[in-house]
Order: structure tokens, then sequence, then C-alpha cells
């Protein structure tokens, strides 16, 4: 819906078209980076992640949404905030990636994206920023984000697409999660050390994804209901 | 509502501490040597003590240091490397460098939340939205608006609870994970029509009116201003100058390198203690009487994102 109220500049679509190499270059980097074993990889993958975060953010900025557009998606990501604040108790069992999936399918990619990653930032205000903020803010942006490629493509009307996302979102945010950390902070690395790392965090990992299918579950149809029903309603 | 504790760096351009930490958190992430990275965490922690207090740091360090131990014992556990034979674990060989590695990593980790920590302090939200500027419109707006929904979120979602729970006419009561589902579509829904009543108000007071509204700045960037911008941005050049030359004698493997000259070290000693000395001169002077009264005052945005109160049911 944003795509038809929004004006045609070049240097949006620029930004656009960047938008899927800046994601990607974030894993590439970690890799390379660390099979070169540059010392310091923390700090550059750190600057890749924010930087990719910071052109996507762009990007969305150059939409133009207007006032009344921008509602849904503060109101997504303040929940998805919420609600890893009221599962805090329960570790690896957090609401963020459903809702950020269902923000991207409802109100498009960046919308996605924007709801994961401001989740990721505003709920780290209870539970304390650090160097993982930015990880995590590119983490969950990229779960709406590519839920949102997957929503434009109505995929996602399918429950295996759906679900099958759901689970491997949470391997996806653990991997990064723990990759950023071994890939930057063991050295030297190898590859046993990095797949005993990898074997360590799995449950963890696992609990994540089934906990974002279980969410998905119950809110996919009520909560996409709610959305495009204020969407209808007010002409959003 | 006069906060506790003076905000740090109140006297300057939000841009000034922002250049400042945004700088010393990066290359203190990038020179990997272990005297820099000792340097940096004593400037955090200095910086920590003064403007967070004694309480907010140690509570911090409560976990911050078992983080450190943590990262330090994991490297030699994940890559026995090494040319000094320390002690043997089982299998695993423990070696000086590997644990000199493992804890030069712990303490650039604590050192980093440290000034993030720290750079929280100096750039609060009213200021920060302050640095974003006009051009960007959309994300400044919605961050803000999130942010104050969280807590109203959290509040309403007792009241809707206690709401659903006080209907014993409706039958028998859901499961708990019927309740949580349909309370949680409750409160979105509930926010949803908020937001773009919220919206219309805005618009209302002339948002997106299309034309350039005159607006008061909080934030002037005087010449002092850009004075210790051009200064901050010289020392960080300065800085990265010198890690570098250090950090390309330096390495852990197989043996530790050159420490290299102390003269190098003497910019970055300047860059982490920065923080902390314009703390102290900011407390020996008293009030800052020459600031234009900049958070002396409650900041008032220009469009007051509050929630309303209008549709609660307190």
């Amino acid at each position: 819906m944003n795509a038809q109220k929004q004006t045609r500049r070049p240097l949006a679509g620029l930004i656009r078209a960047a938008e899927v190499p800046a994601l990607a270059a974030v894993p590439a980097a970690m890799v390379v980076l660390a099979l070169a074993g540059v010392r310091a990889t923390a700090g550059l993958t750190l600057v890749v992640a924010v930087l990719a975060v910071a052109l996507v953010f762009a990007g969305f900025e150059a939409s133009r949404p207007a006032l009344r557009q921008l509602m849904p998606t503060a109101v997504l990501a303040a929940a998805a905030a919420a609600g890893r604040v009221l599962f805090a108790p329960l570790p690896d069992v957090k609401p963020v990636s459903a809702i950020a999936i269902v923000a991207g399918a409802a109100l498009g990619r960046r919308s996605g994206f924007v709801v994961g990653a401001l989740a990721a930032l505003l709920s780290n205000l209870f539970f304390g920023q650090g160097p993982w903020t930015p990880w995590q803010m590119y983490a969950w942006g990229l779960v709406g984000y590519v839920g949102g490629v997957l929503g434009e493509k109505d995929l996602l009307s399918r429950a295996p697409v759906l679900y099958g996302w759901g689970l491997l979102s949470g391997l996806v945010y653990g991997l990064i999660l723990n990759g950023y950390h071994v890939l930057g902070y063991v050295q030297p690395l190898t590859w046993p050390a990095a797949l005993a790392a990898c074997a360590a965090s799995l449950p963890l990992d696992v609990t994540h994804g089934v906990a974002t299918v279980a969410f998905l579950a119950a809110i996919w149809l009520p909560w996409g209901r709610a959305i495009r029903r204020v969407v209808a309603k007010y002409d959003l | 509502m006069a906060p506790a504790r003076p905000t740090p760096f109140d006297s300057w351009h939000v841009a000034v501490p922002a250049t400042l930490f945004a700088g010393t958190a990066l290359l203190s992430m990038l020179a990997v040597q272990p005297v820099l990275v000792a340097l940096s965490l004593g400037g955090a922690f200095a910086f920590s003590l003064l403007s967070r207090g004694v309480r907010a740091t140690a509570r911090g360090l409560a976990w911050q240091l078992p983080l450190l131990a943590l990262v330090c014992v994991l490297n030699p556990f994940f890559s026995a490397s090494g040319s000094t034979l320390l002690f043997k674990v089982g299998p695993r060989s423990v070696y000086a460098e590997s644990l000199a590695y493992g804890a030069t990593m712990g303490a650039l980790l604590v050192a980093t939340v440290l000034w993030f920590e720290g750079a929280a302090t100096a750039l609060t939200q009213d200021r920060l939205l302050a640095l974003s500027g006009r051009r960007a419109r959309a994300l400044p707006i919605v961050a803000s608006m999130a942010s104050q929904l969280v807590p109203q979120m959290l509040g309403r979602a007792k009241t809707a609870r206690a709401t659903v729970a006080a209907c014993t006419a409706a039958g028998r009561r859901p499961g708990l994970r019927d309740e949580l589902t349909r309370t949680s579509t409750m409160l979105l829904a509930w926010s949803l029509e908020d937001s773009v009543e919220r919206a219309d108000v805005m618009r209302a007071r002339g948002w997106e009116s299309g034309r350039p509204r005159t607006s008061y700045r909080l934030e002037r960037l005087r010449r002092r201003d850009a004075a210790a911008l051009v200064g901050i941005a010289g020392l960080l050049v300065a800085c990265a100058a010198c890690a570098w030359q250090l950090c390309a004698t330096w390495r852990f493997y197989p043996t530790m390198g050159e420490l290299g000259p102390w003269w190098a070290y003497a910019p970055w000693v300047v860059l982490v203690t920065l923080p902390s000395l314009e703390q102290v001169s900011q407390r020996g002077t008293g009030s800052n009487w020459d600031t234009p009264a900049v958070s002396q005052f409650e900041p008032v945005p220009l469009w007051d994102t509050r929630p309303t109160r209008k549709g609660g049911i307190r």
C-alpha cells in the first residue's frame, strides 16, 4: 500500500536496490573476516551490521510513508518490545520474531524490518544496551524483512512456509548472535571449535524457533485480522 | 522534575558527546591490543563511576565481571593454541597466549558495554531526537512513539485481563493460551485505533502541513561546539593512527609481540579520560550558568506524542 502513495526518486530507488546486498553482506563479512583471521573481526563485522541496519532504515525513510501509515509500525514495534519484556522470565521464549513476521506480511518488508529492529532497541532499554544491540536489531529486522518478502509473494498463506520460516528464524537468529561472538571473540578459530559452539547453542535456538511457531499459530489469524481491519477502516 | 544526577555533556551540543562516545567505542572494538583495551576499560569504568554513581556501576559489575571471566575461559577451551603451556585440563592444554587473548576480548566486551551505558546517560532520548535532524522524520517519530507505547501497553495488559476476568456472565473462563491470545489481540486493536486517532490529532496540530514550520531548537551548534567537534575528530584520527601502529607490531600467537613505545598510548589516554574530565569540570563549576538553559526545563516536543488518556479505562 505504501508503493502507491510514494513518489519516484532516484536516490530512493538506489537505496532500495542496495537493501538485499547490504543484508547479505553481514554474514558474508562475518565468514570472510573470520577465515582471514583478522583480529578486529568483532569491530569490523559490527560496523557492517550497523551500516546494513542504517541502510534499510534509510529505505524506510525514503519511502516517505504518511503519518497514519506509520502508526501500525509503531504499535507493532511496541507490542513486540512489550512481549519480550513480559516473557523475559522464560529463556528463549520471545514473541519478537513472530510479531516481526506478522508485521512484514501485513505492512511490507521494510515495516517488518523496522518492527524487529526497533523491538530489539526498545526492549534493551529494559535489559541493557551493549555491543549486542546492533546484532539483535539486525537479526530480528532480517526475520521481519524475510517475512515481508515471503508475504509479498503470497507464500505465508501456506502453513508449511509460515511455520517453516518461524522455526528457521530461531536458528537464523541464534546463528547470527552466536556467530558474532564466536567469530569475533575466539581466536584462532578452528572448524571443530565453531561446530562445538553451534551444537552447544542448538537446543536454545530450537526452543526459540518452536516458541516462534507457537506464537505464530496463536496470533497469525487474530492479529492479521485486527491489522487488516484497521488498515481497511482508515484507508491506510 | 529535576533529574537526580546532572546529564553529562549538558553544556555541549549533543553532536559532541555523540561523536566522542561513538568514536571511542568503535576504536576500542577495532584496536585489539591488551594495553589499549585495558586503558579503554579503565576510562569507561571511571566515567561510569562519575556519571552513573558507585551503586549503579557496582550493580553492573555483578554480571559484567563473570562475563569477562567466561569469555576469558571460553577461548582456551575452544582454541588451544600458543607456545607457553600453563596447565592441562583433561585432554585440553591451556596456553598463556590463548588465555591472554580471552582476557583481552572479555575486557573489550565489558569496556564496550560500559561505554554504551555511559553514553546512554549523556545521550538522553530527547537529545537524540534533536540529533536526528529535520530530514529524517518517519523513524524518529516511530521510535519515540513506540518507546512511549511500551509502558502504556504493559499497563493496559493488566487492565484488559482484569476486565475480562470480571466478566463472569460470559461463561466459563478460557484456558491460559486462549486468554493470552484474546488479551493480546484486544490490546493490539485498542492501540491501533488509538494510534490512528493520535495521528489525526498530530495532523490537526500542523504535522505534514506541507510548509516548513518554525520551531524552537533545543540544541544549537555554537562556535565552541564546532571547535570541540574538530578537536575530537583530530584526536580520534591521532588515536586511530597510533592504534594502527601498535596493533601492527602486536600479535597473540604463537608468542606475544612487542607492546610498542609509550608515547603511542598518549592520545588514547587523553581520549578515554576526556568524558571523565568533562564530568569533573562540570561538577567543579557547580551549576553551568553559561549554558542556554537546555535541560533545565522539561523538554517539550513540538508534537506531544504522549499517549492520551482518552479511551483508557483507568
